[in-house]
């Protein structure tokens, strides 16, 4: 009767013990969620056995076992790591482990645990779970021990499958943080390729920077001849740097040379490491095209205090790049743009003065007049006009105004409006002169000015009266190759108010040349940088002095082109030749 | 292209934004100017509900990271509610959620706000 009934009690414990089991069965295979597994193992024997303590490690390492979770005892404890390198491989009793052999056990100790279990699959140790005393006091019996057992080899396949799981995730997550790191560059990469406009392109790069990275610290510098500038600056307000100081000019150079992302050493005395820390910079990033760093991404700490990976690393590189790409392709843009607008401007500059020359000469008897304008591809502001006064008189004038392109074609129209404005008035020449004089300063800036030369002929009389404002003196060759130079008159127009001039009268011969002409002919350079000169038109006038008038320009335009071979032509070339017949 | 709204909503001292579809990199700069303007007219309590947002890309949270350190100086916050399971998604990936507070609805982020007072 006693046995029997003592029999009957094993049975229900067994059964208990049973539904125990199917019931921690149930509960483990249905997560993958490694805590909730973990604490499942714990709870169930705690309750069923009335156990004051449990914890449970798992294998982290090498032979390294961190604790993943803990039952009545201090959380503090999670996450430590301890070296367990040889154990039994079936349950057993801390305290009947020899110490000497096992030196990990003295932590289990410490905290009470009593009973081991080696989580154990294919050989290998997942972990341990650990219990501490029961509560109604009285060692772990046999049977008991079996029964954590069965536990603990039920627990070694969900624990085994929620690792698994759990590594799973974490590949995911890296693989979801490198789609979206993949993104970014498309995205950025798409709207980098749609806009030449460096400021945006700044503008994108940031936001890519400080949404990616979590960063709102970051310099941008740019190389400009040999050296970066700092172009854009986000959350430091001291940064700045000044090319008079020797050791920013020296950083800014060295920064050329950076050709890897790296992270700044906390130990480095480079220089440009040196300048890195003192402003909180962290990572250092160079943008590259083609094998030359054209620009340098700075970055400070990250806001969520993680450490830069060398993938992100990677990721900014790419990023550096792209947008380096995009920058290159907008100031190669920003330049044909300038080219293009400068020849519009050449183009204008050059139709205006078009307009303002005269296109044909006026026919003045006992005269062959001829004269050319060769104007450079600059456009340099030369101007001249031959002009009928009346029956008997011819006004001719050239000048050189200062400057070059519009603004040149456009002070040349102000003078040609002066000109014919007075040439008819009942006034002197000097007199003209000194209120064209005016005119001009009025009108200009000082630094802008006109060389004049202007002269009337008069037919009948065969005298011609002349005034010279600083213009390169005209030539007045004689029958006998003896010549005069046409200087008398004043200062170059424009520079000074109220200034007076002289004029002066010669007289002309039957056989006379004159020569009008600028200093496009007489400065004209050869490879050696070598002057044309007035000696060579003197030498060429007198010793062509019986061609015609063009001819003989033709002839000086000859030698002068002679004279240039290979030099491009850099300032406007302007004659007029007048031979008394 | 895929577009961008973004709507405001005063109510007290705080400044309710509601954006709407694609907020990337070509969308971003909309978004910087309302923010900035917000900034100009020194109110610096903003809710930003994220109810009707479709998507946002890196250069979108560019946007909140060059704003909030200046807005939280100013003892301002930029509070998020309403966000898509989408959305939030890239929030969490990139880590934003350890430095933003994000809210299911905008009553609860007003509240936040009247609280602190």
């Amino acid at each position: 009767m006693e046995k029997e009934r003592q029999q009957n009690e094993e049975i229900d414990e067994r059964l208990l013990e049973l539904t125990s089991l199917i019931e921690i069965s149930k509960t483990l295979n249905s997560t993958l969620n490694l805590k909730s597994i973990l604490d499942n193992v714990l709870r169930t024997p705690m309750g069923r056995m009335m156990i004051n303590k449990g914890i449970i490690l798992l294998e982290k390492g090498e032979r390294e076992f961190s604790v993943e979770t803990v039952k009545g005892m201090p959380r503090e404890l999670l996450g430590k790591r301890i070296t367990i390198i040889e154990h039994p491989d079936i349950p057993f009793l801390v305290d009947e482990l020899q110490e000497e052999k096992y030196e990990w056990i003295d932590f289990f100790k410490r905290f009470g645990i009593k009973l081991l279990l080696p989580i154990m699959s294919k050989n290998k140790t997942l972990g341990f779970i650990g219990f501490g005393d029961k509560i109604i006091g009285g060692k772990y019996k046999e049977r008991e021990m079996e029964f954590l057992l069965s536990i603990s080899n039920l627990a070694a396949t969900s624990i085994e499958n929620g690792i698994i799981f759990e590594e799973l995730r974490e590949v995911n997550k890296k693989l979801d943080h490198s789609i979206q790191e993949l993104n970014t560059l498309f995205d950025i990469g798409k709207e980098l390729n749609s806009t030449l406009d460096s400021g945006k392109i700044v503008k994108l790069l940031g936001y890519a920077l400080m949404g990616q990275m979590m960063v709102n610290k970051f310099a941008l510098f740019f190389e400009n001849d040999g050296t970066m500038e700092l172009n854009y600056v986000k959350g430091i307000k001291e940064l700045r740097f000044s090319t008079s100081k020797k050791n920013d000019r020296e950083f800014l150079k060295d920064l050329c040379s950076i050709d890897k992302p790296y992270i700044v050493k906390e130990d480095s005395e480079l220089l440009k490491d040196v300048y890195f820390r003192k402003y909180g910079f962290i990572a250092i990033i160079p943008m590259r095209i083609q094998d030359k760093t054209k620009g340098i991404i700075c970055l400070g700490k990250r806001v969520d205090g993680k450490n830069y990976t060398d993938d992100n690393l990677e990721f900014l590189s790419t990023l550096g790049n792209q947008a380096m790409i995009a920058l290159e392709n907008a100031r190669l843009f920003e330049e044909t743009l300038e080219k293009q607008r400068l020849e519009e401007e050449l183009a204008v500059a050059k139709q205006i003065q078009e307009q303002l020359l005269p296109k044909e000469f006026p026919d003045f008897p006992g005269f062959d007049i001829f004269a050319v304008n060769i104007s450079s591809k600059q456009v340099g502001g030369d101007y001249f006009d031959i002009i009928r006064l009346d029956k008997n008189r011819l006004a001719i004038a050239i000048a050189d105004v200062s400057g070059k392109s519009v603004p040149a074609a456009l002070l040349m129209s102000n003078l040609q409006a002066s000109l014919r404005a007075l040439a008819r008035a009942e006034i002197s020449i000097s007199d003209m002169i000194s209120r064209i004089n005016n005119m001009i300063f009025e009108n200009t800036s000082p630094d802008k000015f006109i060389t004049f030369f202007y002269g009337v002929i008069d037919g009948t009389t065969r005298k011609m009266k002349y005034c010279n404002a600083g213009h390169n003196p005209p030539f007045l060759v004689r029958k006998d190759d003896s010549h005069l130079l046409l200087d008398k008159g004043g200062l170059i127009l424009g520079i000074m108010e109220n200034l007076s001039y002289e004029e002066e009268e010669v007289r002309l011969f039957q056989g006379d040349v004159m020569l009008l002409y600028t200093d496009g002919v007489s400065e004209a350079m050869n490879v050696n940088d070598e002057e044309f000169g007035e000696q060579r038109i003197e030498e060429i006038l007198k010793k062509n002095r019986n061609l015609s008038s063009d001819k003989l320009i033709s002839k000086i335009i000859s030698a002068v082109k002679e004279h240039c071979k290979n030099v491009p032509q850099s300032d406007d070339i302007t004659m007029i030749a007048i031979k008394v017949i | 292209m895929n577009g961008f709204e973004v709507k405001r909503k005063d109510l007290g001292d705080v400044s309710c934004l509601y954006i709407k579809g694609f907020l990337d990199a070509h969308t971003a700069p909309v978004f910087e100017e309302e923010l900035q303007k917000l900034v100009d007219e020194k109110r610096f309590k903003i809710v930003v509900n994220f109810k009707d947002l479709c998507y946002i890309s890196s250069a979108g949270l560019g946007v909140f990271m060059g704003f909030i350190e200046d807005i939280r100086e100013n003892k301002g916050d930029i509070k998020l509610t309403n966000m898509t399971p989408k959305v939030f998604k890239v929030f969490d990936l990139l880590g934003f959620p350890s430095l933003y507070e994000i809210y299911d609805n905008e009553e609860e982020a007003i509240k936040k706000y009247n609280l602190a007072e």
